[in-house]
């Protein structure tokens, strides 16, 4: 396993952000957490053994937030999260997580959402962004998926067919280290992922993705040449899952929210007030929704 | 009109009625496609219109998902059924999305189970007017749909009404011909075979029904269990595809009525239909 630091790539290029975008950045990390943390009120739910998104908070929100108006987002893994992130309910989410709502009803009840396999994810992005270029639209899509699916062919077929067609796709890779049962350095025979994007024509990038400014300036930098029609690129976030010694102590220790928080409250001081009420309203909304999980019956 | 006709009458007109459709599939464009259906297509409607893709066999369908999430109504032709057998995977779960994918069944070894799931429509004309009918109707159906072409009827010749806004059903077996002895169930190709078979069978004096089924999913197993229970006799003229289906459905249905065992012919050639056909007594 790989642990050093990934080099400094930060981009001069990258798209100027407002003063607010740290604090809702922090703030989709923060409920992505704690809506899979099993929080008090929460106590012994979660039947569903859900993907946890520890550690993870960084690459997911980074690239999210990057999205403009009319772009997409495609999920393979982790897509109750993404889903929050970019404003979702949370009462459905948590229903669906209790076993209160089918796949068929959150279906019905959020239009914006579909559900996707995960080895089909980079070339239904790659789809959506044909239906893109196809209407001339100035749109991209971001599809964020595992490194897993390096070791797989639905890989070279989606990046192959969106360079060929000059699609405006960014496909960010979350490198943890871990597919489901096995460790990259068995799985991939490159070790430093953002390489396969040269043999594709596209540019590849590696940030760290436990720095969520870093993540956020490299996939916005990316989807803007995508929204030009300068075709598809590829970002390799580096980040963590606690899984076993070693990669739970580089949780700990690199934790991107807390690194966000003391890093907002260096640059100001009166930072540290307002993260504290974005924390009080995340408990809040998060309450109210498994208080609403919590009064329907169980879907059959 | 031959049966390949009447498929490109059904692209050309879709795609001029509708600006959101349109083809992508391996060497459609320079390459006419595998069995020249979609020949002149690229210089009438240029190449965002009929997007020539690579063989990636396990990505055309997603990317096709991709694009009728995101608003298009892709029409992708596939070279062959073992393909749309993967597809077939790929399309349940997006029941609300609408997506062609059109496959050759043929000699290269039939796919068994094209026909998985009850939300995604597979059909299979057997004549060039289904063919156009069913293909405009896919077209414009709000779920996916996969429609199996057969290899040995591009150059079949038929009737096709020239309607613009011509459609046939997606489901609904029909009876093709009449008889009192046998029921002979068929579909794509194996209609055409049942068909010089029940001749054959004439001159031997037994009378034998066909019914074309037109559509795997869904079945018609009303129709198939109302000419059994005249008939009392059944074989299963098939592309080796949806057997079992069609037999279990023949049990629920129709086994009272059955007064032999049900045959099942596949490949369906019109020689093995007549040698069963006579020993069924």
């Amino acid at each position: 396993m790989k642990i050093e630091k990934p080099a400094d790539k930060s981009e001069p290029n990258a798209p100027a952000i407002s003063t607010e975008r740290p604090f809702e950045l922090y703030r989709a990390m923060r409920l992505m957490r704690r809506f899979d943390e099993p929080a008090s009120s929460l106590g012994p739910h979660d039947p569903t053994g859900a993907i946890m998104f520890r550690g993870e908070e960084a690459t997911s929100a980074g690239a999210i937030l990057a999205r403009g108006g009319g772009d997409y987002i495609v999920s393979a893994y982790r897509g109750h999260g993404h889903r929050l992130a970019v404003g979702a309910d949370p009462k459905l989410a948590m229903a669906y997580r209790f076993g209160k709502l089918s796949r068929d009803a959150i279906s019905e009840l959020d239009a914006d959402l579909h559900f996707v396999s995960a080895s089909d994810a980079l070339a239904i992005a790659t789809g959506i962004a044909l239906s893109i270029a196809y209407r001339e639209a100035p749109h991209a899509v971001c599809c964020i998926f595992g490194d897993e699916v390096l070791a797989q062919g639905a890989f070279h077929e989606a990046l192959n067919l969106a360079s060929l067609w000059t699609l405006p796709v960014v496909f960010v890779c979350e490198n943890n280290f871990f597919a489901m049962g096995s460790i990259t350095d068995n799985a991939v025979c490159q070790e430093e992922l953002h390489r396969f994007a040269a043999s594709y024509k596209m540019p590849g990038t590696r940030v760290d993705g436990m720095e969520v400014l870093e993540v956020h300036a490299a996939v916005a930098l990316a989807l803007a040449q995508a929204r030009r029609g300068e075709g598809p690129s590829l970002v390799e976030a580096v980040t963590y899952r606690p899984n076993g010694p070693q990669g739970d102590r580089i949780a700990l220790e690199r934790d991107p929210i807390a690194t966000t928080r003391r890093q907002m409250i260096e640059h100001a001081d009166d930072a540290a007030a307002r993260l504290d009420q974005i924390d009080l309203d995340i408990e809040r909304l998060l309450d109210q929704a498994a208080a609403f999980a919590d009064t329907l019956a169980p879907c059959r | 009109m031959t049966y390949r006709e009447a498929i490109a009458a059904a692209l050309r007109e879709e795609l001029a009625r509708d600006e959101r459709t349109f083809l992508l599939g391996e060497g459609i464009g320079y390459g006419s496609g595998a069995f020249r259906v979609t020949a002149g297509m690229l210089s009438q409607f240029g190449e965002r219109r009929i997007r020539d893709a690579p063989r990636s066999d396990a990505a055309l369908a997603a990317v096709a998902i991709g694009a009728a999430m995101g608003g298009l109504v892709p029409i992708v032709e596939m070279r062959s059924g073992a393909l749309a057998l993967a597809a077939a995977g790929q399309l349940m779960n997006h029941r609300t999305l609408p997506i062609v994918i059109r496959a050759p069944l043929g000699d290269d070894g039939a796919p068994a189970a094209i026909a998985i799931s009850p939300e995604v429509r597979v059909v299979a004309p057997a004549s060039p007017a289904d063919a156009k009918g069913m293909l405009k109707s896919a077209i414009r159906h709000a779920g996916p749909v996969i429609v199996l072409e057969h290899r040995s009827l591009y150059d079949l010749s038929g009737e096709v009404p020239d309607d613009p806004d011509y459609q046939a059903p997606l489901e609904g077996a029909r009876i093709i011909r009449d008889g009192a002895a046998l029921t002979i169930v068929a579909y794509s190709h194996a209609v055409e075979e049942s068909r010089s078979a029940a001749a054959i069978l004439e001159d031997h004096g037994i009378s034998a029904e066909i019914l074309d089924l037109r559509a795997l999913v869904p079945l018609d197993t009303a129709a198939v269990a109302a000419s059994i229970a005249k008939t009392g006799r059944v074989i299963l003229a098939s592309e080796g595809t949806a057997d079992a289906e069609i037999a279990a459905s023949i049990y629920r249905g129709a086994f009272r009525s059955l007064r032999a065992p049900i045959e099942i012919v596949s490949p369906a050639r019109s020689r093995d239909i007549v040698k069963v056909a006579t020993r069924l007594g």
